[in-house]
């Protein structure tokens, strides 16, 4: 393991690699500290550079990774000096962070969600290098039945897990799957085109940075819109002493272990994804400080453990997308659909075939940390000044950056309408409560999910006993009833524990 | 508890929201439905393996998912924008619109930097920033993109520049 962590290292550390994993944490930090710009939109945004330079799907997956767990460190700064966050993983970090400023500590709080970020961040770097290789040998006996009943675990957890209506996220969910659909059909013979209704441009199907930047850009856009009030001015807190004394540090680091160990198998998980592994950790830390705690009011503990755990997550999310080649949550999906655009399937056998692209991608991890702790350290004072762009510039900057992303990936301005329909369906869907990660799942997954149905009936001759026959089918099975039930029970349990 | 008595315990604001929620579901069955029917027109035999059956498969389980949230809605809050916000979101429809429309004959700059200017405008920006801001906006991201990254712009009327 080790030989192959070294060839990592001289894979992360080749110049444009090494350049690469600089920008990505840069723009991550940037992206997560800003309102309205995620890693799943910055990632679309940038996609069509990657294919502009013809980065190899390595180097591509080097970048976005910065871009993802870089963006898990600037989120909380905007958490904790404008009591907003810069993408929903860290808005409990908002608690306890920004009581934290406007007691004139910001400067501790910053250097504590820094440290937390860091440490989450490398440790799970190594549960990452340990468990994926375990788990692709698990993985590598996987044919068809096996992957489409994987795909519909995915699904099922993904929306099991998902807040509000069970049924609506089912139908988010079959809807993106539809919507994969349209164009052509690769596996008929001859390449049939299904659902164009006439229109010649969908002929090669839905392009998902067009259904991306529409759902969660321009649809994001008119969500600001609708729920502008009139004066949205708002204070930064000042930043003074950096760093916080070392029983404050001492005092966490039990806290910031924990979550990165929940953080990182909620990362894994499908469906849950950094957000919940944030809330998770920050509620754990509570409830075990207990009346000691100061939480809710300034406690830096509750800013080390979402801030250890969403990191953490962030990089448990790399091993159902290298390993098994179905991500679980949106951004790791969007990062999927750029592989296989690259021409890259990730899944089992890609650690032995590929080790330079699994390893390449770990070991840059370890130097993306190491970039972020100096940006989100020294340097916080600095980066912290981007958060005094006023919204009125920062948000339609933002959405004619989005437009052009889309624009110049085929120069097409039925792409561009496209996404303006995908905007509107997006923000339909989100005022009406349908969630959008199983949509994107659905689409992102949609094409592999067909093939492997169909390919699977093809060697079977047609016998349905192919998706329950083999001992790895039946556990997936099990894992899908499981899933189900698991947050019914879980509701139960808290409702008489209510009670007591 | 089930949905129904869910609604009659329930005040009246739940119970708008639990009808606004079968009004979805009509949507989403008559989307399903025209989504069916488009896959049973398909031109194919109907084979598991064949292109044809999967969609219908698909379409089956939204007409299902259509139907079980008539019977069971969920309780929740939608809160559609009104007044001033529903103008503000139709002006940016509109000029993402015609954005798209005008940008290949009058090209990026003046496209990009004027429908900048009208999503400042609608966020409330100070007036006397917004055409510079825009138009410098819309001359960076011109510079970047298609002088330094290399990805086509459209020049349009501008093309000398």
């Amino acid at each position: 393991m080790f030989d192959l962590l070294m060839q990592g290292f001289s894979v992360a550390l080749s110049g444009l690699n090494l350049f690469l994993v600089f920008i990505g944490a840069f723009l991550g930090t940037v992206i997560g500290m800003l309102p309205g710009i995620g890693p799943i939109n910055a990632i679309a945004i940038l996609f069509p550079i990657v294919l502009q330079f013809e980065l190899t799907p390595s180097s591509a997956l080097i970048f976005f990774g910065g871009i993802f767990y870089g963006s898990q460190y600037g989120n909380s700064i905007s958490a904790i000096l404008l009591n907003v966050p810069g993408t929903s993983s860290s808005a409990v970090t908002c608690i306890d962070g920004n009581p934290l400023a406007k007691q004139g500590r910001a400067g501790p709080a910053l250097a504590m969600s820094a440290v937390a970020s860091f440490s989450g961040g490398v440790m799970s770097i190594f549960l990452l290098i340990f468990f994926a290789p375990l788990l692709a040998k698990l993985a590598i006996d996987f044919g068809p039945s096996e992957y489409f009943v994987l795909m519909v675990c995915a699904f099922t957890a993904l929306t099991s897990f998902s807040t509000g209506s069970f049924i609506k996220a089912v139908f988010s969910a079959i809807l993106g799957l539809a919507i994969a659909t349209v164009g052509i059909d690769e596996l008929s013979f001859g390449g049939m085109r299904r659902f164009i209704f006439g229109i010649e441009e969908l002929g090669d199907g839905i392009d998902f940075i067009v259904v991306v930047i529409g759902v969660f850009a321009v649809g994001e856009l008119f969500i600001y819109l609708s729920e502008l009030a009139e004066d949205t001015a708002q204070t930064v807190a000042p930043v003074k002493k950096i760093l916080m004394t070392f029983s404050e540090l001492k005092a966490s680091v039990a806290g910031i272990l924990r979550s990165c160990v929940s953080g990182f198998v909620v990362g894994v998980l499908p469906g849950a994804g950094a957000t919940i592994a944030s809330f998770i950790a920050y509620a754990t830390e509570k409830k075990l400080a207990g009346s000691k705690g100061n939480f809710g009011n300034g406690d830096l503990r509750g800013v080390a453990a979402p801030e250890s755990a969403n990191n953490s997550s962030a990089v448990g999310s790399f091993i159902p997308l290298l390993v098994l080649g179905v991500p679980g949550s949106e951004t790791t999906a969007v990062m999927l659909a750029a592989l296989i655009t690259l021409g890259v399937t990730p899944g089992p056998t890609m650690l032995a075939d590929q080790p330079d692209m699994f390893w390449g991608v770990a070991a840059s991890m370890f130097l993306g940390n190491l970039v972020l702790i100096v940006l989100n350290l020294p340097m916080v004072k600095w980066l912290a000044k981007i958060l005094l762009i006023p919204r009125w510039i920062l948000m339609p900057g933002i959405a004619i950056l989005s437009i052009v992303g889309v624009y110049v990936l085929n120069g097409s301005e039925f792409d561009l309408i496209l996404m303006l329909l995908f905007g509107i369906v997006g923000f339909v869907m989100r005022k009406t409560g349908f969630p959008m990660a199983p949509l994107v799942l659905g689409l992102v997954l949609g094409g592999l999910i067909e093939v492997n149905f169909r390919r699977a009936l093809t060697y079977s001759y047609g016998d349905y006993s192919t998706f329950y026959g083999s001992p790895i089918t039946i556990g997936l099975w099990v894992i899908t009833f499981l899933s189900l039930v698991a947050p019914v029970v879980i509701r139960l349990i808290r409702q008489r524990s209510r009670k007591d | 508890m089930s949905p129904l008595t869910a609604a009659l315990n329930s005040k009246q604001g739940d119970l708008v929201n639990l009808i606004a929620d079968r009004k979805y579901a009509i949507v989403m069955l008559v989307l399903s439905v025209i989504y069916c029917a488009a896959a049973l027109l398909l031109d194919a035999d109907f084979n598991p393996v064949n292109e044809k059956f999967y969609p219908f498969v698909l379409s089956v389980l939204m007409i299902i998912s259509s139907i079980g949230l008539f019977f069971w809605p969920s309780p929740h809050t939608t809160s559609w924008p009104k007044g001033k916000n529903v103008q503000k979101i139709g002006l940016t429809f509109t000029a993402i619109l015609i954005y798209c429309f005008v940008l290949h004959t009058i090209g990026f700059i003046i496209s990009a930097s004027v429908l900048m200017a009208i999503c400042m405008w609608v966020f409330e920006g100070k007036r006397q920033w917004i055409a510079p801001v825009s138009i410098v906006t819309a001359i960076l991201f011109y510079i970047l993109f298609d002088r330094l990254l290399g990805l086509n712009l459209p020049a349009g009327l501008l093309n000398f520049f």
